[in-house]
């Protein structure tokens, strides 16, 4: 079964349109949306989520509508950015308030996040860093029993070391496999982490939307000289970049001849040459 | 609905110190002079006015964003605020009436009327969320905010107009008899309204 499945959705603003976007998230997996800022990214989980209107195009959730799911989200566990809270309220009482929003609220849980990710439990919220009002927002969102969640740059403000927490986490999640996650950032390198799927999403069009592994395998990074590179079918090469020792350019790696080497390419490099030759 | 009334307890708690500290004192100057009785009539209004205080912090704070983002419909959110509102009513209605009561037994010749005056006092206190809270849902908290003042004014006009000021604290000119099921009605209409304002926003 598939957790997301988006079909043609589209929503059109004054100086902005999200172009017809497609993606499948499989249940068990992690779908990570890289693109830059502007590229759309909010707008899709917002969109899903029926936050904004789209102007068209099919969304189902856990097998559900996106209408249905609007009127009932007990199942999803959402971040879009830092949590809307009151600067006055701690997260001892943020745990109480949603003990009575949501009906499978896990108290338990919630402790044992915010004691995982070093979270003060009595100190404001408008005392707490930007990073720290993250946490707050990504313990909410996985303590009560959300099978899917969506989350929007959640690692924002977060140093090195929690970052990596947050990305175990969401691992650990979906060791369950009727959970899925689907998570934006421009932080490329948490994604290569974590996810099963990679997206690629640039001025609101889907670029790619490929298994993370496959792309590893598609791809590679060839340096040779540009006249060595005039070799390969045009088609083949992503983009390039020129440097005083020759040319450093991401290619299929089925069009390169054979005998010659290719480094690894990581998604960072593959989403840059890609963005810039678009 | 619990957990969202529990939020703006925490968040009344917090940041209504000083109103309360008002309240308290126009309770007190209310019982205690002779004539002024609109010390018990403007804390009754400022306690009925708590989910209007509510509503522009939430603003401040993004938490409608937020709300988008949990299991709760815009009938609840809206509904909360006119069950803070009526909370918040109650209480005052309670402590002015109190209020008036010990201005009527220092004052001897002043007839007063316990429920004839929480009545009116009730009705007055709910009038503030069922006039303002539909405008806050519809244009936010800035043009709000202009409203509350103009309110006031009205209020306080419609008032001293009628004489109410100098009146003794039964109020022998408005009956609540009527006004109470006048009130229950548009605070029901206004509850539509707000909700029908909240849907159509877009966070």
């Amino acid at each position: 079964m598939n957790a997301l499945e988006i079909r043609g959705l589209t929503k059109e603003y004054k100086d902005f349109k999200l172009d017809s976007l497609d993606l499948t998230l499989p249940a068990g997996c992690i779908l990570g949306l890289i693109g830059e800022n502007g590229a759309g990214k909010t707008t899709t989980i917002k969109a899903v989520l029926d936050i904004v209107k789209a102007d068209s195009g099919e969304v189902t959730l856990l097998g559900r509508s996106r209408e249905e799911i609007a009127s009932n989200k007990e199942d999803l566990g959402i971040v879009l950015g830092e949590p809307g809270l009151s600067g006055c309220l701690t997260a001892a009482q943020v745990d109480r308030i949603m003990e009575g929003i949501f009906s499978h609220w896990e108290t338990e849980t919630f402790a044992k996040l915010a004691e995982q990710l070093d979270l003060p439990m009595n100190k404001k919220f408008k005392e707490l860093s930007q990073g720290n009002r993250m946490k707050l927002g990504i313990a909410v969102a996985m303590s009560h029993g959300a099978k899917l969640l969506l989350l929007d740059e959640p690692t924002n403000g977060l140093d090195p070391v929690a970052r990596d927490k947050v990305m175990n986490l969401l691992m650990e999640f979906t060791r369950d496999e009727d959970h899925a996650v689907l998570i934006s950032s421009h932080i490329v390198s948490d994604l290569e982490k974590v996810c099963d799927y990679i997206a690629f999403l640039h001025e609101g069009k889907l670029m790619l939307c490929e298994e993370k592994d496959r792309l590893v395998a598609e791809y590679g990074v060839l340096h040779c000289r540009r006249e060595n590179l005039e070799a390969i079918d045009p088609a083949a090469v992503i983009g390039c970049t020129d440097s005083v020792y020759g040319v450093s350019a991401v290619v299929k790696r089925d069009a390169v001849p054979e005998g010659w080497s290719l480094s690894p390419v990581s998604l960072e490099d593959l989403f840059v040459v890609m963005v810039k030759g678009a | 609905m619990q957990g969202l009334l529990r939020k703006d307890l925490y968040m009344a708690k917090s940041y209504l110190r000083t109103t309360a500290v008002a309240i308290a004192v126009f309770l007190v100057l209310g019982a205690l002079m002779d004539g002024l009785q609109w010390y018990f009539y403007t804390a009754i209004l400022i306690a009925g006015l708590v989910p209007v205080s509510m509503l522009s912090y939430d603003e401040a704070e993004k938490w409608p964003a937020y709300a988008d983002t949990l299991p709760v419909t815009a009938k609840d959110l809206v509904m909360e605020k006119y069950l803070l509102g009526l909370l918040f009513s109650a209480a005052g209605t309670i402590l002015s009436t109190f209020s008036a009561g010990i201005n009527a037994a220092l004052h001897p010749g002043v007839p007063f009327s316990p429920l004839t005056t929480a009545g009116v006092f009730f009705c007055m206190s709910l009038m503030g969320s069922v006039l303002l809270l539909p405008v806050i849902f519809k244009f936010g908290r800035e043009k709000g905010r202009i409203l509350y003042y103009l309110l006031f004014g009205l209020l306080f006009g419609v008032a001293g107009a009628f004489g109410m000021f100098n009146k003794v604290p039964g109020m022998s000119g408005l009956d609540p008899v009527i006004g109470i099921p006048v009130v229950a009605i548009l605070w029901v209409l206004s509850q539509g309204l707000s909700i029908r304002m909240y849907e159509k926003r877009e966070f």
